[in-house]
């Protein structure tokens, strides 16, 4: 594909971004459709790719590869694709917010929030015998959504000073609380039985191992929702990149816009961290590639986003479940050992103008 | 149709910063606003701008209170250049400038483009339309705003309300010859019916390219009305603490010229370091 090497070379000479974000949108979309087939048919179990076609067609198959393709591998790679697509997208948006190519979800607690919920529901609820009346997969997700938002809600009023949301506060803020959550976290896991600690393991690194399409139709919505209505905030979030005087001289309600779109990331990256843990680097790692390809314009770097953050996660999801056989990596020990070294070349390229 | 403000008050950390402040934007005016830092020419242009509520005083656009107006109604009414810009991240200058059109009634996209063109243009930044934004100088970034705020006003007197142009010292960074660009162009936005309002430290720039001036100090109205009539050495003198003289050559405008202050008497007794 020329294409993705006049891509690459445009990247790499830093010149002008890429002209035509209608060509990135059908480089990606084609990716994304590669990625989903390869995630697919790749497993433990051999099925040929006729056969995973004839399956999603509805043909006659082996139960057991039916039930491999229909009810473990397609959701799986729903899941990734959704959840891929949320976070990236929720990153480009509070980057957008704060005017910091370096801000992710993580970084203002909805992360850690979450996953101290998690850990200490699953490590409380078994002594407590509480999956004896609810079960898990219902009351983990919801713990660990309010674990997230709640966390969050907190940062934002420690960052609200005389009516407006202090940028710098509320980084330090997420910085603190995260902190105390790694604190929780660490305690939880200390006292934590050997089953619970797997299960604590399981929200710490991520992982897409547990998609089913009950998870699906829970959590897809809040997912999906996300997706749609945060590119709707795209010319105002171009004015914010002015500054924050600037976009209200040009009429946009700053506040307003800050909290409808910190509130559609929250959504977005509290349900990605319910339904598989905490996976670290999508949310920043991707917009900044994308920022870099076609500009800083929200009208394409939000969708573009979300694409590429499909297609990312969607691979990662793939290669974890085949890198170890028969183990599967944690699919967020993957990203963060990918995205670290790539996010620290990108720094020591661009730290002049990060800097500056 | 005029931005009207009366008897303006305004406090921030128990200080008074403006008192008793009237000013009137007419369309097809430049209005120049001088003071010596700290004067609140600032403060001024941000309670026009409607950033910041006065504590006292009422402001009128186009004949409606401006708490009553709507951020977006306000927005296709006044266009506000701030004096510092922190854009960081890397839009071609052309798309610095579309983002000025966001709440007009907008055109097809072929004429926004044309609009687009056409302010970068008058600004004298027509060659900066590809260019990356972080990568241009600081006179060059400070040309692209200014196109940026015109583009949003760029129709002055269309659907019957008249539009205005708060600028917080364009000339800051600017060259000798890019001041005058600069303040040429604003006063061709003028003749097409815009009213503006302007700071400006240079009472050289005032007098040649303003129609009228206003004269702050300490938050306190010194003076205003026509610029030949307001810029003298003694309003300038007592504006700046430094001594003046407005030097007038064969049927030109005066030129402003600060001269020596006087050297201190020396006093008997007393060491100088």
């Amino acid at each position: 594909m020329p294409a993705i090497f006049t891509i690459i070379n445009q990247i790499r000479n830093r010149t002008r971004p890429l002209r035509n974000p209608l060509l990135a949108a059908f480089i990606l979309t084609a990716l994304v459709l590669a990625a989903a087939a390869l995630g697919l048919l790749t497993g433990p179990l051999q099925i040929s790719a006729r056969e995973v076609a004839a399956i999603l067609a509805g043909a006659d198959a082996p139960e057991q590869h039916v039930v491999t393709v229909l009810d473990i591998r397609l959701p799986r790679v729903l899941l990734a694709l959704l959840i891929g697509a949320a976070l990236a997208q929720a990153g480009a948006a509070l980057q957008g917010i704060f005017r910091n190519p370096l801000a992710e979800p993580g970084l203002i607690g909805i992360s850690s929030g979450a996953a101290l919920a998690a850990v200490a529901v699953i490590v409380l609820s078994e002594p407590a015998g509480l999956f004896e009346w609810v079960p898990a997969r219902v009351v983990l997700p919801l713990a660990t959504f309010a674990g997230g938002a709640a966390a969050t809600a907190l940062v934002l009023r420690l960052a609200l000073v005389d009516g407006q949301t202090r940028i710098a506060t509320l980084l330090l803020s997420g910085l603190a609380l995260n902190a105390i959550a790694g604190a929780g976290i660490g305690f939880f896991s200390h006292v934590a039985s050997d089953s619970a600690l797997r299960s604590v393991t399981f929200w710490m690194f991520g992982s897409l191992g547990r998609a089913s399409w009950a998870e699906i139709a829970i959590a897809g919505p809040l997912l999906v929702l996300p997706i749609l209505l945060l590119p709707r905030e795209s010319r105002a979030l171009n004015a914010l990149l002015l500054g924050e005087a600037e976009a209200g001289h040009l009429g946009v309600d700053v506040e307003r816009l800050k909290r409808r779109v910190t509130l559609l990331v929250v959504l977005a990256a509290g349900a990605a961290v319910a339904l598989a843990g905490i996976i670290a680097f999508v949310g920043l790692l991707v917009p900044h590639l994308v920022r870099l390809a076609v500009g800083p314009d929200h009208r394409q770097l939000l969708p573009l986003s979300a694409l590429a953050g499909a297609l990312l996660l969607t691979l990662a999801d793939t290669a974890s479940r085949v890198v170890l056989v028969p183990i599967e990596l944690p699919i967020g020990i993957l990203t963060a050992l990918v995205g670290g070294p790539f996010f620290l070349a990108l720094l020591l390229r661009r730290r002049r103008e990060i800097d500056a | 149709m005029r931005y009207c403000a009366r008897e303006l008050r305004y406090r921030a950390g128990g200080r008074l910063l403006l008192d008793g402040v009237s000013l009137s934007l007419e369309p097809g005016q430049v209005h120049a606003l001088l003071g010596p830092n700290g004067a609140g020419k600032t403060t001024l242009l941000r309670l026009l701008a409607g950033e910041q509520r006065p504590e006292s005083g009422s402001i009128e656009l186009n004949a409606r209170a401006l708490a009553s107006l709507g951020a977006r109604e306000l927005a296709r009414q006044r266009a506000v250049l701030p004096q510092v810009h922190g854009l960081s991240f890397a839009f071609t200058g052309a798309q610095v400038v579309a983002l000025g059109r966001l709440p007009c009634a907008r055109h097809a996209p072929a004429r926004e483009a044309e609009i687009v063109r056409e302010a970068l243009e008058l600004a004298g930044v027509g060659a900066l339309a590809e260019r990356s934004y972080p990568t241009l100088s600081g006179g060059e970034r400070a040309r692209v705003q200014l196109a940026r705020v015109v583009a949003q006003v760029w129709e002055p007197l269309s659907d019957g309300v008249a539009r205005f142009l708060l600028l917080d010292e364009p000339t800051a960074s600017l060259d000798l010859a890019h001041q005058h660009d600069c303040l040429r162009a604003v006063r061709e936005l003028a003749r097409r019916g815009l009213g503006v309002l302007v700071i400006l430290h240079d009472p050289n720039l005032a007098l040649r390219y303003a129609s009228r001036a206003t004269l702050l100090r300490d938050g306190r109205m010194l003076a205003t009305g026509a610029p030949e009539e307001v810029i003298t050495a003694e309003a300038l003198e007592q504006l700046y603490g430094v001594p003046v003289r407005l030097v007038r050559a064969n049927g030109e405008l005066p030129v402003v010229t600060v001269c020596d202050p006087p050297k201190p008497p020396r006093e008997p007794g007393r060491s100088t370091h």
